[in-house]
């Protein structure tokens, strides 16, 4: 017993130690977490994520230590800084369990003369199944008139682009746990030869069409593809727009016209509201589907939310993790959200608070309610998360969430900061 | 100071320009054999991957995974009877979990032996988790694997994959 509390004192000890370290060049975090299944009793979860930033000349170099319930997962190391006009990041990655090398990425930019350079490198292990691949991107982007102009010259590897379902970075899986990191640069294959090139324009508008963007995708084997994408195309309908996307590839050509709805700012209850299309006749508007209701109000300190799926097929409100909105479910899966899929509606109270000791206090309930429940008024699940500080770098958090089968699980999480 | 005669030097400068058109062309020809891809571009298969078994306690979980999958991603899957096949699992306790969008439609440990069979209703997974298997784990090193003439898997488009691999031993994967 005495020794627990001896270590215990100890670890304490170290932690309140470490927020010393508040403005110096070393600083970082530490934060844990643990979810406990009670019947039968199982954690569902075990992570603890270690932090550690030490910034010298310009650059703040980065550890990072990720475990898991089986164990050591990942271990990361990080630079960002600039040289000069040079702007650079590093990206180290390492498999702990099996001590593998993983990944590594650079990226250097820099602006001169108003055009935009960045090199992108990367390099992926052959622990990983689809390595080993190493390569490199040039990207320049700059401006002529009202047009925006960006070439990525691929030599093995591809650059994540935003506006780019094609173009999505990489993200590395630990295959037993699910756990996973992304990165920008997607090295694809071995060796650095040309690979391909990219050419986009944008920023050309005229009349009644926002925006129009051209992009041209070369690759070792020639011509891939030709798209115009033609955003928010005015119909002389307030609230009627639609998107054209034309995509000419070696040996089909692939039209979608989108239309949108624009119902105007909500000073009250906001409308999710969709155009209804023929699956068959893509361009035939067949109807307004109203898909959700929201509703959020403060007073003080406390925030009420409401949220309400109409269509529960289609759309779903994410976790609080991510957000707690109404999002498409193919889109939420698409960009790794996670959702709620059995609730349609949701009520949720939040209290921000000033806490004791620095920093703030949080306190959050979320209440929802599912269609195929008996319980009172449909009641599926509540959520509830507490955070607390003990001081303007420490935290910690606890969650309970109880369905209509009990107490599904019960969480302690800290936050340590230096 | 020059020790050589013009002749010498007609020969030397044949020669350097021989070496610099012979560099320029093997150049030429490893660059052209890198941009075609031939020998570097490593082929990204549709690959179903079945994680090691997660051990903590006596609670397991078995992750099933998808890469590289064709046609918008998979998006149902059908594993036959003794389609899997584990070791120092209590069939009992076995519980299977549709993940990102994947419901679970059916599943059955009897003995040894198992089958599922899971879909997703709204989209297909191109890469990432879709199923989560939790056990209670009887004895030392539980194993789960997959016979694969005993799996179908569907695509988004409503076609039949065909051509996927299985793996079970690999620890990374990337998307």
């Amino acid at each position: 017993m005495t020794k627990k509390i001896l270590i215990a004192t100890t670890l304490l000890a170290v932690v309140v130690g470490l927020t010393l370290f508040a403005g110096g060049p070393l600083s970082g975090s530490w934060s844990g977490k643990i979810v406990i299944n009670p019947d039968p009793f199982s954690f569902a979860e075990v992570s603890s994520i270690i932090a550690v930033n030490y910034a010298v000349g310009g650059f703040v170099a980065a550890s990072s230590s990720e475990f898991a319930l089986t164990g050591f997962i990942w271990q990361g190391f990080g630079v960002t800084g600039t040289l000069g006009a040079f702007n650079a990041q590093g990206n180290l990655l390492f498999g702990a369990s099996t001590a593998d090398f993983i990944y590594d990425q650079l990226i250097v930019t820099t602006s001169i003369a108003g055009i935009d350079f960045g090199f992108y490198a990367a390099q992926l292990s052959d622990a990983v199944l689809q390595g080993p691949a190493d390569g490199f991107a040039v990207r320049l982007a700059g401006n002529a008139g009202v047009l925006d102009i960006v070439s990525i010259a691929e030599f093995g590897a591809q650059v994540e682009d935003a506006e780019d379902d094609n173009f999505n970075g990489i993200t590395i899986y630990h295959a037993a746990t699910g756990l996973h990191k992304h990165y920008v640069t997607n090295p694809l294959v071995v060796g650095q030869g040309f690979t391909g090139e990219k050419v986009t324009v944008s920023g050309w508008s005229f009349g009644c069409v926002e925006d129009i963007a051209t992009t041209l995708y070369m690759t070792c084997h020639g011509f891939d593809f030709l798209r115009f994408e033609l955003s928010a195309i005015e119909t002389g309908i307030d609230w009627l727009n639609f998107d054209v996307d034309l995509m000419f590839q070696l040996q089909t050509k692939t039209l979608v016209v989108t239309p949108t709805i624009n119902l105007g700012k909500s000073t009250c209850i906001d409308v999710y509201a969709e155009l209804i299309t023929d699956p068959a006749v893509m361009t035939s508007i067949t109807g307004i589907g109203i898909y959700g209701l929201g509703f959020t109000t403060s007073f003080g300190n406390v925030t009420v939310k409401d949220l309400t799926v109409l269509n529960t097929s289609w759309y779903a409100i994410t976790t609080p993790e991510y957000g707690t909105k109404i999002e498409e479910i193919a889109e939420a899966l698409k960009d790794g959200h996670e959702f709620y899929p059995d609730y349609w509606e949701l009520i949720s109270i939040e209290v921000v608070g000033d806490g004791c000791c620095g920093g703030s206090s949080t306190f959050l309930a979320n209440t929802y309610f599912n269609k195929n429940e008996t319980a009172l008024f449909g009641w599926g699940m509540t959520h509830i998360e507490v955070t607390i500080p003990i001081n303007s770098m420490i935290f910690l958090s606890g969650q309970v969430e109880v369905d209509t089968s009990g107490l599904d699980h019960i969480g302690f999480g800290f936050e340590v900061g230096w | 100071m020059n020790y050589l005669d013009k002749g010498r030097k007609g020969v030397i400068a044949v020669r350097s320009r021989r070496v610099v058109v012979a560099m320029l062309a093997v150049g030429l020809i490893f660059a052209l054999t890198a941009c075609m891809g031939g020998w570097f571009t490593h082929e990204q298969k549709a690959t179903l991957i079945i994680g090691q078994p997660a051990i903590s306690g006596n609670r397991g979980e078995v992750l099933i995974s998808v890469t590289n999958m064709p046609s918008q991603g998979l998006a149902s899957i059908a594993i036959d009877d003794q389609g899997i096949v584990t070791a120092n699992i209590d069939p009992t306790s076995v519980k299977v979990e549709g993940l990102n969008g994947f419901t679970l439609l059916a599943s059955e440990f009897v003995g040894i032996y198992g089958c599922l069979a899971a879909a997703n209703p709204t989209s297909g997974s191109v890469g990432g988790t879709i199923i989560k298997i939790t056990f209670e784990v009887t004895g030392a090193d539980p194993t789960f694997t997959l016979d694969k003439t005993k799996v179908s898997i569907g695509s988004a488009l409503n076609t039949l994959i065909t051509t996927w691999d299985l793996n079970i031993d690999t620890s990374y994967y990337a998307k």
